[in-house]
């Protein structure tokens, strides 16, 4: 259907509801996908959400900028996926499915997942420092860099202020994640299937405050007007 | 909003926004796969499913402990702590380990003012050295 033939609210109105949709979508598969667990389920939903915008877009429709849904989903997909491994590492550490998939991809990947695990008083990983990055990302930060994308992708003014705050927040977290794993490396590098090139090739992809703070400083911020 | 505002404003940035999008998307599509993919990796790398999900975590128990036979008991009660498999409180295990996981420190911890006689015995201790070696 040609958008021509529509008034400028239905419009507005035909593409709201597109949006509104294809988000439930993206964020329903967001989250399945952060849980890793259940992450092929969330596959299906995540891509259809990305289709139907596509779809509106190349229809002509006023949806929200792809680099705006790009940015979002980014923050929130990283955000769920080290919300809930770092969850359930620290409290779900004795189910089978857990234990199995953390203690193998400790073997693959971090021996800091493998080594004595689930030998000390808490359960999971037993790394040194590594628990306590678990806890303070887990509870504090990524939950908020969730709620921060879901705000900014519905262009809230407190969405854009609390993406800024949490981007800084997370180049904090990274830094001092990194070091303390570099502190111990020989401990977590050692006698893994994939060591420091296993690191960077699941890694480097979850750089996603060093992404948007550049583009955060540069977006129009009249855009955001919403309460 | 007019819509002619946010896009002479995103000009401006206009390649930066540019590599923030090939970056962005190309995160999010590894992230995606990432989420949706790496369960089933390592549970197929580790056998599955020609072997169970519970026999392969015996397995792991077996190799992280170096102990032959440990299971992974399942369904795990909710208050229960098992010091057999999870052996939190057993033995030390050092000399399969290494050094463990909390390390202890085992030192004394000097008391109030204890400085003080520490180190004149010391001090007698060199003194007395010194005067040996005169004679």
């Amino acid at each position: 259907m040609s958008s021509a033939a529509l008034g400028y609210d239905d419009l507005l109105e035909r593409a709201g509801a597109i949006q509104r949709r294809a988000d439930r979508h993206l964020v329903v598969g967001s989250v399945l996908i952060g849980t890793m667990l259940l992450g092929l389920f969330g596959l299906p939903f995540f891509l259809y959400g990305l289709w139907l915008l596509y779809r509106a877009e190349r229809a002509g429709l006023p949806v929200r900028p792809a680099l705006m849904t790009f940015i979002g989903y980014l923050v929130l997909v990283d955000g769920a996926m080290n919300t809930l491994g770092g969850m359930i590492d620290a409290l779900a550490n004795h189910s089978l499915i857990v234990r199995t998939f953390i203690m193998g991809t400790g073997l693959v990947f971090d021996a800091g997942y493998f080594w004595q695990y689930n030998t000390l008083l808490v359960g999971g990983t037993s790394a040194p420092g590594e628990k306590a990055w678990e806890v303070a990302n887990g509870v504090v930060l990524f939950p908020m860099r969730i709620v921060a994308a879901w705000g900014f992708l519905r262009m809230k003014r407190w969405g854009l202020q609390w993406m800024v705050v949490s981007c800084w927040m997370g180049v904090y977290a990274w830094v001092g994640y990194m070091w303390n794993f570099t502190t111990y490396a020989e401990m977590r590098l050692v006698d893994v299937l994939a060591p420091v090139w296993g690191w960077w090739l699941y890694n480097l992809w979850y750089v996603t405050p060093f992404i948007a703070i550049p583009f955060l400083y540069t977006i129009n911020r009249e855009m955001f007007t919403d309460d | 909003m007019d819509p002619s505002s946010g896009a002479t404003l995103e000009n401006a940035h206009r390649r930066l926004h540019r590599v923030v999008f090939l970056a962005a998307a190309l995160c999010l599509v590894v992230q995606v796969i990432e989420g949706a993919l790496f369960v089933p990796f390592v549970l197929v790398y580790l056998g599955w499913p020609q072997v169970g999900i519970r026999e392969i975590c015996g397995e792991l128990y077996d190799l992280t402990y170096q102990d032959e036979g440990r299971t992974c008991r399942h369904p795990y009660p909710l208050f229960f702590r098992d010091f057999t498999p999870e052996p939190d409180l057993e033995a030390s295990k050092e000399h399969v380990f290494g050094p463990v996981t909390p390390p202890r420190p085992r030192y004394d911890v000097p008391g109030w003012r204890e400085m003080i006689s520490r180190v004149e015995a010391r001090r007698a201790a060199e003194a007395s050295a010194r005067g040996a070696a005169h004679e």
